[in-house]
């Protein structure tokens, strides 16, 4: 996608080279499906004014590069001495005295460029500080752990509200306020086509917000170096229609369904014994808060915060072996015997 | 934090030796010294957020743990096991003979098994009864050096694994058995005399020292810091406590 | 240094039986101990240069390791564990331990040659300066002998790098490591400062400074004022981490926020102090290949001074996502879209010297002109992030490793090298292969390019920086694996460079002193200069002593063979501090082992410190106290006792 630079025999010719071959095949590389965490285009109201700055400040930095790329290096060949001996003691001197006028224009150019962008950098700022109306229709609590996301939806009254782990569903059209928080080390929270990045903190509590105009999949990662396994920190925002997600959010306020086999009761046994010190699943025994909320596992579409994608073969393999796709994890090897492991499946099967 | 003296002995040698070897040492991290003994009755791919994996693992691949070690592993729990069902919670031995077996914990010394421990600690809600950093409260302190059923490492390991009368629960079937360890690795931490004294902070009407409610650090050193701690007892105070 | 009353220099010219005379009174001992006990300026330089290269090198194999791993998605060179210390290693080690004592090194070198003095005006201090820098060093790498290598990245954020989410003694080398190293910083910084102040020869007023004189003064003021900021953070980390202090601690009250505000307050301050110096050396050097004088002096020096001054009031750019009021973030974006202005005024006085010049493409010529374009791209990237809302995108994702790359490669490495290509003449008294020269640039700027220039793609498409690996399928796959072939390419042109360092320091042709007709003073003297540099003390009347004769420049003109004679002790000039009107005549001391000895004590207090062995600290603070006192003590030789004559 990128142009192979060639050597020119010239000084700067290069990076021009390189700058329009960036600007020709790398636009609309970057808008390609399968870079679903490229900010160069973007959804919703928070996100059209950056992705507009951004093309601007693009746009410009590669005509600044132009600009002072040919003027060094036409100054270079147009003006350029060899002399024969290879002495520079043959080359004359010319006197001080020129020149100044490149200062004063260069000068003067740049400094109207940047009083524009300033400009247009506070405008975007007073545009994105907020959703229009000021009120956002929903409120939810992400909260970072050393590595997975916490998400709690914080309904009207406690009948109302659940908790779930690294997938966030929103109503498209509708601003959603986003309360950041750390129990450990600072993250950062960040969906790239929905929104810039807000650090969460340990004993403070940021703010931001998103919003999707359009039904979709929106990934986005820890961008804050926050230890061993910082690199495998995702998540995903789904944004569906709001009616849908009214029907998403019932059915998160469930409990476990009642095992229907044997085999899913036994699971259910072994869960609670097993993994119920760390995990909670909601209408069963297991009530641990250390890892993630499980009560609809398998409505989510990834496992190990975005780490894997859920299904019942990586699934198993995660819990037989936590440490080996995510070393340093702070899920335990459990050494499982084959039975307790399928019976645990087939419980979590169950979760929807 | 005494536990340092490795890199001390490196450091005073390290000073006197030449850039080079330093440099050697930066180009392989595989060459690296492990900072502490690999844990044992850990298993390969936990190692892997040590500092340095254990040997043969420290090539390319320290991710996962091949079948052989997981299978040492295994075995190492099972002698571990009957070497554990054989440690004496009383002191009386017959004929007078201590044939207790010598089991140590096999993430001792490791920093990192500390700091999980003391995770796990509040994770599971042990601070619902031994109070934060152990200081005791419905459960019995862990603070101080009395343990009513044994204080060796193997004791605290089976306390934990089966439970006690009186409330305390048994864990065993529960936690695998590296996460015991951690929790008994942190328990010694905290049950252990301090090496130093140093107050947190002055309080601004005394020159006395003013203390951080229990219940708001984590600690692995509660004796480190405060004096008198709000909860929880003196590893050298009296005993029973309050005599 | 102290002041002989009463005595009036002799003038003279500059004679065969005088520089004799000097030479045998200035040379250091032969073999090691010269090394250990020198205090000449030029071989402190040196040995700062050849350090600093070395830590290059290591830095340069630990990000090599890291593009391994970054080559493909999943991949398994190394471990989260080892990546983490790698790249933690890799930031501390080339910004702090190369990019900055490589500047000094230059620095050390040529600044009493650029002002005309016999040293610097403390001389063991600077010896000091160098073995701190040195041991500190070793101090930082021996946390790879002792298992725990700092791993949270070179800016270390609290709260992973609190003892309760990292315990070990990782951090605690990072720390002590960087309050080590602050000690180095500090002492170099105040020889600077009053060497340019005070030991200059006649006529040197501070409009006639080389600009680089200009960087690395404004970028050691700023070093005063900023180190202690970074030391006093890393205090507080430490007690942390020790002894249970909570300035960084939530959960106690402390506030994770602390660290950042303090660091980046010295952090990035410190990003214009690694490139003042730079841009210095360009300034200085273009006009000597363009064949005429650097356009707008004055507007050069003064941006120069105007950027490290901006630069003190930017630090929040670094933290524009933390959570601070808009109005704070809208402040320091207009900062720091403010500080490109000076900037901008260089590029342009570049610009304009290359074109109303007559540019001689030689190899520091070209690494000169390619740094002036890497410049401008490391530049508008970093304007792009200075605008908030954009920067909330482009913070933490390769886009700023690709800008962070273009700025230190491009305004630092770039111009070190082709300093090298200049100024070899002036170490060895031999010429580097031109030709060799020639391939060892284009490999390097392809390489560069073809590695760096990608980043920014990369960073675009939402990949985050300091992670170890990345999943397939997010399309970051084909710009990761060009960056790995281009950083290999940039290697291997590192790697011509020193072949052609090692060869031409055997068989380069033979340089006279002034090889390129250079207009400063230190093309004055022979090549290399003799240990006294100035036989008899210069005195000049332009800002150009070699050139003015042919320029027409200014009133008087510049005597360079015949001047004051100070060949009674190791002395110098003494010289008021705008004018270069000279007052005194300055004694210094002779070469020591003090520096070197007192460095060893305070290692040990060091040594004490990461490995709570405090007996190790207290004799090393014990002994270093009595060394002090001597190092301290009166001696008749620099008249600052009587001789008693027996």
């Amino acid at each position: 996608m990128l142009a192979t630079p060639c050597h020119h025999g010239r000084p700067g010719g290069l990076p021009f080279v390189l700058a329009a071959a960036l600007a020709i095949a790398a636009a609309p590389a970057l808008c390609r499906a399968d870079t679903p965490m490229a900010y160069t285009y973007g959804f919703g109201t928070k996100n059209y004014p950056v992705v507009n700055q951004l093309e601007g400040l693009i746009i410009l930095s590669l005509l600044v590069v132009a600009i002072i790329g040919i003027l060094v290096l036409v100054g270079s060949l147009v003006r350029r001495a060899a002399p024969p001996s290879g002495d520079l003691h043959d080359v004359p001197l010319l006197p001080a005295g020129r020149g100044l006028g490149f200062i004063y224009i260069g000068t003067a150019l740049t400094v109207l460029a940047l009083f524009g962008f300033a400009a247009w950098t506070f405008a975007t700022l007073a545009a994105i500080s907020g959703p229009k109306g000021g009120k956002a229709a929903l409120s939810i609590h992400v909260i970072g752990h050393q590595w997975w996301w916490e998400v709690r939806y914080l309904g009207g009254d406690t009948g109302r509200t659940f908790e779930t782990a690294n997938e966030i569903h929103i109503p498209t059209g509708k601003p959603v306020r986003v309360q950041l928080t750390s129990v450990d080390v600072i993250h950062s929270f960040w969906v790239p086509q929905l929104s810039g990045k807000m650090d969460l903190i340990p004993g403070q509590q940021n703010e931001t917000w998103i919003e999707a105009d359009r039904p979709g999949i929106y990934r986005g990662q820890c961008a804050e170096y926050c230890g061993l396994q910082h690199a495998h920190m995702a998540l995903v925002v789904v944004a569906q229609p709001p009616q849908q997600f009214d029907g998403w959010w019932a059915g998160q306020l469930k409990g476990a369904p009642a095992p229907r086999t044997a085999l899913q009761a036994e699971g259910e046994r072994q869960f609670i014994v097993r993994c119920g010190a760390c995990h909670t699943v909601d209408g069963t025994a297991a009530h641990g808060r250390f890892g993630p909320n499980l009560s609809h596992l398998m409505s989510r579409r990834t496992i190990a915060a975005g780490t894997l994608p859920n299904t019942i073969g990586y699934l198993s393999g995660w819990i037989a072996d936590p440490q080996h796709v995510k070393p340093g994890n702070y899920m335990p090897q459990l050494d499982l015997s084959g039975p307790q492991l399928t019976a645990i499946r087939n419980f979590l099967e169950t979760l929807k | 934090m005494r536990r340092l003296r490795p890199p001390a002995a490196a450091l005073a040698a390290g000073l006197a030796a030449c850039l080079s070897t330093a440099l050697a040492l930066a180009i392989g991290p595989s060459v690296a010294q492990p900072y502490q003994a690999p844990a044992p009755g850990q298993s390969a791919a936990r190692s892997g957020e040590n500092y340095t994996a254990p040997g043969p693992a420290a090539g390319p691949s320290l991710n996962a743990a091949s079948p052989s070690q997981e299978n040492k592993t295994m075995q190492k729990y099972m002698s571990n096991t009957e070497a554990l069902l054989k440690t004496p919670v009383s002191g009386l031995h017959p004929g007078g003979i201590n044939v207790a077996p010598q089991i140590t914990n096999p993430a001792i010394g490791n920093p990192i098994a500390v700091q999980r421990g003391m995770q796990y600690f509040a994770a599971f809600n042990c601070v619902g009864c031994h109070a934060a950093n152990g200081g005791g409260g419905m459960g019995r302190a862990l603070s101080n050096r009395f343990f009513l059923y044994g204080a060796s490492p193997a004791n605290i390991y089976i306390t934990i694994a089966q439970g006690r009368p009186n409330g305390m629960p048994a864990w065993g079937s529960m936690l695998p058995p590296d996460v015991i360890w951690d929790l008994v690795a942190y328990i010694e931490q905290i049950s252990k005399a301090p090496v130093k004294e140093w107050g947190e902070t002055i309080a601004a009407g005394s020159p006395s020292i003013q203390q951080v409610p229990a219940e708001f650090k984590k600690t692995d050193e509660p004796w480190s810091y405060v004096e008198p701690f709000s909860k929880g007892q003196k590893p050298t105070g009296p005993y029973p406590p309050g005599e | 240094m102290t002041v002989e009353a009463e005595r009036i220099p002799e003038v003279s010219p500059r004679e065969p039986a005088l520089e004799a005379k000097l030479h045998v009174m200035w040379e250091s001992k032969p073999g090691i101990r010269g090394w250990l006990s020198t205090t000449d300026h030029k071989e402190i330089g040196i040995l700062y240069l050849v350090t600093a290269f070395v830590f290059l090198v290591a830095g340069g194999i630990q990000a090599l390791i890291m593009r391994l791993q970054l080559a493909g998605p999943d991949s398994q060179v190394v471990n989260a564990a080892v990546y983490n210390e790698l790249f933690s290693m890799h930031g501390t080690t080339m910004i702090f331990w190369y990019a900055f004592p490589v500047l000094s090194g230059f620095s050390n070198y040529f600044w009493p040659l650029f002002l005309g003095g016999r040293d610097m005006a403390f001389p063991r201090l600077n010896a000091f300066s160098y073995w701190v820098f040195l041991a500190s060093g070793i101090f930082l790498y021996c946390s790879f002998a002792a298992g725990s290598v700092p791993n949270d990245g070179w800016f270390n954020y609290p709260p992973y790098a609190s003892r309760e989410f990292n315990p070990g003694a990782a951090i605690d080398f990072y720390t002590l490591g960087l309050i080590f190293f602050g000690i180095s910083l500090t002492a170099g910084g105040i020889n600077f400062i009053v060497t340019t102040l005070r030991t200059r020869c006649p006529g040197m007023s501070i409009n006639r400074f080389p600009v680089v004189i200009w960087g690395t003064l404004s970028a050691n003021a700023a070093g005063m004022l900023v180190v202690p900021t970074v030391s006093v953070a890393c205090f507080f980390l430490w007690m942390d981490r020790n002894f249970g202090t909570h300035f960084f601690n939530a959960a106690d009250g402390g506030q994770p926020l602390l660290w950042q505000h303090l660091f980046w307050m010295f952090a990035h301050p410190w990003v214009y102090m690694i490139v003042l110096p730079a841009m210095g050396i360009v300034s200085d050097a273009l006009p000597v290949f363009c064949r005429r004088p650097l356009v707008g002096y004055t507007a050069v020096v003064l941006s120069t001074v105007a950027t490290q001054m901006i630069g003190f009031g930017v630090w929040l750019h670094h933290m524009f996502a933390t959570g601070l009021p808009v109005l704070g973030l809208s402040f320091f974006a207009a900062t720091s879209i403010l500080i490109t202005i000076p900037s901008a005024v260089q590029v342009f006085s570049w610009v304009a010297t290359i074109w109303t010049g007559r540019p001689v493409f030689t190899t520091a010529m070209l690494f000169f002109t390619g740094f002036i374009v890497l410049f401008v791209i490391g530049g508008v990237s970093g304007f792009m992030s200075g605008n908030v809302p954009v920067d909330w995108q482009l913070e933490d994702t390769y886009f700023i490793v690709a800008h962070i790359h273009y700025v230190l490669i491009g305004i630092n490495l770039f111009p070190v090298i082709g300093a090298i290509y200049y100024w070899f003449p002036k170490f060895t008294g031999r010429m580097m292969d031109e030709t060799l020269g020639k391939v060892n640039f284009w490999v390097m700027f392809a390489g560069f390019n073809i590695g760096f220039f990608p980043m920014h793609i990369t960073g675009l498409m939402g990949m985050p920086r300091r992670v170890y690996t990345y999943p397939a399928g997010l399309g970051w796959h084909t710009p990761n694996l060009i960056t790995t072939i281009g950083a290999y390419i940039l290697a291997v042109g590192i790697l011509l460079f020193f072949i052609n360092v090692v060869v031409s320091l055997r068989r380069g042709a033979i340089a006279g002193p002034n090889p390129w007709d250079a207009y400063s003073l230190e093309w004055a003297t022979s090549s290399p200069p003799p240990p006294y540099n100035f036989a008899v003390i210069p005195s000049v009347a332009s800002r150009h002593p070699l050139w003015e004769e042919r320029l027409q420049e200014g009133m008087g003109r510049s005597v360079l063979d015949r001047g004051v004679v100070l060949d009674h002790h190791h002395e110098t000039l003494g010289v008021d501090v705008f004018d270069g009107v000279p007052d005194t005549i300055l004694k210094m001391p002779s070469e020591s082992y003090l520096p070197l000895l007192l460095t060893l004590c305070i290692s040990a207090g060091f040594a004490g410190l990461i490995s709570h062995i405090w007996g190790i600290s207290y004799a090393g603070l014990g002994i270093g106290l009595i060394v002090t006192l001597i190092w301290l003590w009166p001696r008749a030789e620099a008249g600052q006792r009587e001789v008693i004559h027996g």
